[in-house]
């Protein structure tokens, strides 16, 4: 009996490693940088890839950690990595950034990157190219081909990573450590509540739904000396679509603007609020001028599970603002921008993980 | 000769032969019958004369009649009609003409209209309309998820130790966390265009 269980088990183990194989992601991932690049590539770990059998298709799990080599002059502030894979989705791009960074020249840092491909058992040959999209530099210069506009997001994660660290550098100063750790506190407790509550928002070029129709007025957050001051907002609503959003803006400077980013937060009828995502517009407006964004697209909110957000209400705020010079604005904290920033969500992670002192270290780092 | 004496044509034949009236095939027999026959020639002949004297006389006006008065007063006796019609209810003939002209000149606008615009959009050839296989991205358990044509990539965020922000915008979706071994945040984007 023993002997029949022991050959069942070794055909089973047997199965099984047919089925999942050590993958040499060498012949599946390509990492090419220009020759120019301030970064190159010192190492790369590719831990435990793997690809294994699953019905009519192949399932690769790629997991590498990428050690990048500061080899310019200037310190790092951030990079963005952009990820094709022609092979399996050849209309999609992905990429993967990494702001907030302190990288010195000479100094090396890590990118982990992890991918899991579904493709048919037939295809072949190299699956993921891994290329440069851009890297940002502590006095806010940028090189890279910004296929991806990554120079506007990096900018500003930047600025916004460069406001948190300076308001919780005053919050030590003037309130202690225990100023700090409630403020860090308070944060996490924001960013706990807030992660339940996303909306997604979906374009769709034609609307769904006629029934139950109405125009709501959009109300903005105020924020403190705002380039640009969205005064009026109009939006047709039916069910959890919003049609055709209409707003009045002006810029309130002596600056041209070339672009401007509006986050959302929806209301629905039972009184919760999501947060829904952010719209980034290109919009040249002049020094003083007003002008109307109307937006000739319908988008439809959902909750994270993919229930429909029956819309009573929305709200809107100003995130960034781009000049024409490329000069980026963003919020001051006190407009109490619903979304924490990438910084304020690395500062609180290091805190919860390290505890006070590491907070405080870090801190000074900068 | 009998046989085409007893065949005699009707008096009401003969004169519309003499007239010129009849159908071909009549004219013709009856022309044959009056060769042969001299008492239907005579009274062919008869018809003719008293024909001709007839038109002769219709040219002229009777005694008293004066052409022109008379026609004022009948063109005078119809506009009073048409008055006295109105009174009564619509003249559906003087408006019907009237709106005519009118239909004539908007139809005849429109024409120029659809004319133009044909002329200005010539109807396109027949096209075929190729639709790119729909690129679908969602959040999957532990990463964000990009679906073409049955393949798929995901990019996981399974090494953060809070859930990740996501935040989406039409056409993309980005998850952020922070990497637990290396205490950095990562942003993970991926976009269907």
């Amino acid at each position: 009996m023993s002997t029949r269980i022991s050959l069942l088990l070794l055909l089973l183990g047997t199965q099984i490693w047919a089925q999942s194989q050590k993958l040499d992601p060498r012949s599946t991932m390509h990492i090419t940088f220009p020759e120019d690049s301030p970064v190159t590539v010192v190492s790369a770990d590719w831990g435990e890839s793997n690809a294994s059998a699953r019905g009519g298709a192949m399932l690769l799990d790629l997991h590498t950690s990428l050690s990048l080599r500061n080899s310019g002059t200037r310190r790092i502030r951030g990079i963005t990595l952009l990820v094709s894979a022609q092979d399996v989705t050849p209309g999609g791009k992905a990429s993967v950034s990494v702001p907030s960074l302190n990288a010195g020249p000479g100094e090396n840092f890590p990118i982990r990157i992890d991918l899991r491909l579904l493709r048919p058992l037939q295809s072949n040959g190299p699956l993921v190219e891994i290329g440069l999209d851009g890297i940002l530099f502590d006095d806010l210069s940028f090189y890279g081909p910004n296929r991806l506009n990554s120079r506007r997001s990096m900018t500003v994660w930047e600025m916004e990573a460069r406001r948190d660290r300076q308001f919780f550098k005053q919050v030590l100063e003037s309130r202690g450590r225990e100023g700090l750790k409630s403020e860090m506190l308070a944060s996490l407790e924001h960013q706990a509540d807030r992660s339940t509550m996303d909306a997604r928002v979906a374009q769709s070029g034609r609307a769904t739904t006629t029934r139950n129709e109405r125009q709501i007025q959009v109300a903005f957050l105020d924020a403190p000396s705002t380039p640009v001051a969205a005064y009026d907002g109009m939006v047709r609503v039916a069910d959890n679509e919003a049609r055709s959003p209409r707003l009045f803006v002006r810029n309130t400077t002596s600056r041209p603007v070339r672009a401007v980013e509006m986050g959302w937060v929806v209301k629905d009828q039972r009184g919760r609020e999501f947060i829904a995502g952010s719209i980034a517009v290109d919009v040249p407006l002049a020094p003083r001028q007003k002008t109307t964004l109307v937006q000739d697209v319908t988008f439809k909110f959902t909750e994270a599970g993919g229930e429909p957000i029956g819309i009573a209400g929305m709200r809107g705020f100003l995130s960034s603002v781009e000049f024409d010079d490329g000069t980026m604005w963003v919020p001051d904290r006190s407009a109490k921008i619903p979304t924490p920033s990438p910084e304020e969500q690395r500062l609180t992670a290091l805190y919860r993980k390290k505890g006070l002192e590491a907070l405080v270290d870090e801190l000074k780092r900068f | 000769m009998a046989s085409s004496t007893d065949r005699h044509p009707e008096e009401s034949r003969l004169a519309l032969y003499s007239s010129g009236d009849l159908n071909p095939i009549e004219r013709f027999l009856i022309r044959l019958h009056v060769r042969t026959c001299a008492r239907c020639a005579t009274q062919a002949d008869s018809f003719n004369v008293t024909s001709s004297v007839l038109r002769s006389q219709m040219t002229k006006m009777p005694q008293g009649v004066e052409w022109d008065r008379l026609a004022a007063e009948m063109t005078a006796n119809i506009h009073l009609g048409l008055e006295a019609g109105e009174c009564v209810g619509p003249v559906r003939a003087a408006r019907v003409e009237r709106i005519g002209w009118r239909a004539a000149i908007v139809m005849a606008g429109l024409s120029v209209v659809l004319a133009g615009a044909w002329l200005l959009n010539p109807p396109r050839r027949a096209e075929t309309l190729v639709r790119t296989s729909p690129i679908v991205i969602r959040t999957s358990p532990g990463g964000i998820e990009m679906q073409e044509n049955g393949s798929a990539l995901i990019l996981m965020h399974t090494r953060g130790q809070q859930q990740p922000i996501i935040v989406s915008t039409p056409g993309s979706l980005r998850a952020r966390f922070v990497d637990q071994d290396t205490g950095q945040v990562t942003i993970n984007n991926v976009y269907s265009d």
